[in-house]
C-alpha cells in the first residue's frame, strides 16, 4: 500500500515537472523570441532540427505508409468479398489512414527515429555536465536545447503526416487496382467520395499533440538522466515506451472527443 | 532573511562563504564551511574523494542551494536568488568543468563565441576577433574550426578555459584541471591560471587532489574531509602543518588517519559472518 502510494506520488510529481517543462518550453518558443534581448536559440538551429527530423524521415514514412495502406486494401478487401462489396475498399482505406493510421503511425515512427535521439543526445549532454555549463554561462538549456527541437517537431511531423496520407492512399491505389482489378477511375472516385477534409484536419491537429508529446517525453527523460552512460540508455528506452503509450492514450481520448 | 542580518563582506573579498550547512537525504555533506577568497588570488580547495568539495563549488556556481549558510560572490549574495538574478551574476563568472563540457554540436569557435553571442550585441566581425584572441591565449587559434571529438582532451580543456574567460570574468572556477591531463599539459594550464590571475586580475578557485599542481598554483589553500575544512593557509604553512591528516593527504600515504575503507567493524563483519 505504501509503495503504491509513494509510486503514485512520483507520477504525480514527474507529471507536475514535465508540465512545468511544457510551460518554459511554450515561453522560449513563442515569447522569448519577441520580448528577450536574445532569443534562446539560434534560429537556424530550428532548420537543422526540421531537416533532421522532419525532411530525413520522410523515406521511411513513405516505406511504411505505402506498405500499411496496401496491406490495409488486402485486409479490407478480404472481408468485403463475402458481401461482394470489393469496390468499397478504396473508401474504407481512405478514412482509416487519413483519420487515424497516417497521424498514428508517422508519430510511433517518430518517437523511435527522433524521440529516442533527443533523450540520448541531451542524455548525453546532461552526463558530460554539458547542460549545467550551458546555465552557468547564462545560457537557458530549456531555450537552447528544447525550444527549438520542439519548434522543429511541431511544424515538421503534421507535414510528415500528410506525406504517410497520400503514400498511404497511393499504397492502397497500386494493390487495389493491381490485386482486386478497380479500376483506377471508381478506384479515386470512391476515394474522393469518402475522403472528408474534416478528417484529414482531425488527423493533422492530433499529430500536433503528438509531436508535443513526442519532445515533452524525450526531453524530460534526458534532463533528469542521472548515473552516466548507462542511466542515458536507460531514459532512451523509457523516453520511447512513456512516449508510445502517451501516444495512443490521447489518440483514444481525441477519437472519443472528435467522432 | 538570513542574508539581510549579517555583515556585509569587506571589499577587497572577492568570495566569501559563511557557515554553509547541506546534507543530501540522510548524509550530512558540508557541516558549517566557511572561508573567503580575495580578490586577485588563486585559492584551492583540495580533499579526497567524498570530501565535499565539489559540493562546496555546486553552491557557489548557484547549481545547489543549502540548508543554510551563506555564499557572497562580489559582495552578492547568491543563495537567496531567483533565476533570473542568478543570470545576472552568473555573467560574472567562468568555469573550466572536469570533462571540458563543450558543446558536441558546436565547433570549437562557436563554443568559445557562444556566451560572447548570448549576452552582447557585437557585430559577428568582433565576436570572430575575440574568439581568436581567446584562442590564442590558451594556443588553439588553429582548432577553430575542428569539432570539440576532434581535438584531445587536453586540447578541450584548454578551449574550455577560453570559453570559461571569453566574457572576461571576474572569477573563474575550476572543477579538477588536471584531471586526466598528462604533467605537461598540466603544467600549461597551471601556467594559464597564474597568468589570468596575474595579468586579468582574476579570482581563481581550484577544486583538485593534484598536490604538487596545488603547491604550484596556490596563494592559498584549503583542506576538506568529511564536509570540514580541517585546514587552511599559505602554501607553506599547509606544507609545515602538524596535522597528520594533511601530512597523510600530501604525501599519498596508504596508513593514516584517512582510512581507505569507510568501516573497519562492516569488513569484519562482512568476511567473518559475524
Amino acid at each position: 500500500m505504501e509503495a503504491t502510494l509513494s509510486k503514485a506520488g512520483l507520477f504525480l510529481s514527474h507529471l507536475a515537472s514535465i508540465s512545468r517543462l511544457f510551460a518554459v518550453t511554450l515561453y522560449w518558443a513563442f515569447v522569448a523570441p519577441w520580448r528577450e534581448r536574445r532569443a534562446g536559440f539560434d534560429r537556424r538551429s530550428v532548420l537543422r532540427f526540421m531537416d533532421e527530423t522532419g525532411v530525413q524521415s520522410v523515406p521511411i514514412v513513405v516505406l511504411i505508409a505505402v506498405l500499411v495502406g496496401s496491406i490495409l486494401v488486402l485486409q479490407t478487401a478480404y472481408q468485403l468479398q463475402r458481401y461482394g462489396q470489393v469496390r468499397l475498399v478504396a473508401g474504407l482505406v481512405a478514412v482509416s489512414v487519413s483519420r487515424e493510421l497516417g497521424p498514428l503511425l508517422t508519430a510511433i515512427l517518430i518517437t523511435g527515429r527522433v524521440g529516442a535521439a533527443f533523450t540520448a543526445e541531451l542524455g548525453t549532454m546532461k552526463v558530460a555536465e554539458e547542460i549545467l555549463a550551458l546555465e552557468v554561462m547564462a545560457v537557458h538549456p530549456v531555450g537552447f536545447l528544447v525550444a527549438p527541437r520542439f519548434l522543429a517537431l511541431v511544424l515538421m511531423l503534421p507535414c510528415l503526416t500528410i506525406v504517410a496520407d497520400v503514400a498511404g492512399l497511393l499504397g492502397g491505389f497500386a494493390t487495389g487496382t493491381m490485386v482486386y482489378q478497380i479500376s483506377a477511375a471508381s478506384y479515386i472516385d470512391t476515394t474522393l467520395r469518402w475522403l472528408l477534409f474534416r478528417d484529414v484536419l482531425s488527423g493533422l491537429i492530433k499529430s500536433v499533440v503528438f509531436a508535443v508529446i513526442i519532445t515533452m517525453v524525450g526531453c524530460y527523460r534526458a534532463l533528469i538522466v542521472e548515473g552516466g552512460p548507462e542511466g542515458v540508455g536507460h531514459a532512451t528506452m523509457g523516453s520511447v515506451v512513456t512516449a508510445i503509450v502517451l501516444i495512443i492514450v490521447a489518440d483514444g481520448i481525441f477519437t472519443a472527443l472528435l467522432v | 532573511m538570513a542574508a539581510n542580518d549579517s555583515p556585509a563582506p569587506a571589499p577587497e573579498c572577492m568570495i566569501d562563504v559563511r557557515h554553509l550547512r547541506k546534507r543530501f537525504g540522510p548524509k550530512t555533506v558540508l557541516e558549517d564551511v566557511s572561508f573567503t577568497v580575495e580578490r586577485g588570488t588563486i585559492c584551492v580547495v583540495m580533499g579526497g574523494s567524498g570530501s565535499g568539495k565539489s559540493t562546496v563549488l555546486r553552491h557557489l556556481i548557484g547549481a545547489y542551494k543549502p540548508d543554510s549558510g551563506e555564499v557572497y560572490l562580489d559582495g552578492e549574495e547568491i543563495t537567496h536568488l531567483d533565476e533570473r538574478a542568478l543570470q545576472q551574476v552568473r555573467r560574472k563568472f567562468g568555469m573550466l568543468f572536469q570533462g571540458g563540457a563543450l558543446l558536441n554540436s558546436l565547433t570549437v569557435g562557436e563554443n568559445v563565441a557562444l556566451p560572447i553571442r548570448h549576452h552582447t550585441e557585437l557585430p559577428e566581425e568582433t565576436i570572430e576577433i575575440m574568439v581568436k584572441l581567446k584562442l590564442e591565449l590558451v594556443g588553439l587559434r588553429d582548432a577553430e574550426h575542428l569539432r570539440p571529438s576532434e581535438i584531445s582532451g587536453g586540447m578541450q580543456k584548454r578551449v574550455s578555459l577560453a570559453r570559461a574567460i571569453a566574457l572576461d570574468p571576474k572569477i573563474v572556477f575550476y572543477d579538477e584541471p588536471s584531471a586526466g591531463l598528462d604533467p605537461i599539459v598540466t603544467g600549461v594550464i597551471d601556467k594559464l591560471m597564474i597568468d589570468l590571475t596575474d595579468k586579468m586580475h582574476i579570482t581563481s578557485l581550484v577544486v583538485t587532489h593534484d598536490m604538487q599542481s596545488a603547491f604550484r598554483i596556490a596563494d592559498k589553500m584549503i583542506m576538506l574531509h568529511r564536509g570540514r575544512i580541517v585546514a587552511a593557509g599559505t602554501p607553506d604553512e599547509i606544507r609545515e602543518s602538524p596535522d597528520p591528516l594533511v601530512q597523510q593527504f600530501i604525501t599519498g600515504a596508504p596508513d593514516g588517519p584517512i582510512p581507505l575503507r569507510m568501516s573497519q567493524k562492516e569488513y569484519q563483519e562482512d568476511i567473518l559472518g559475524l
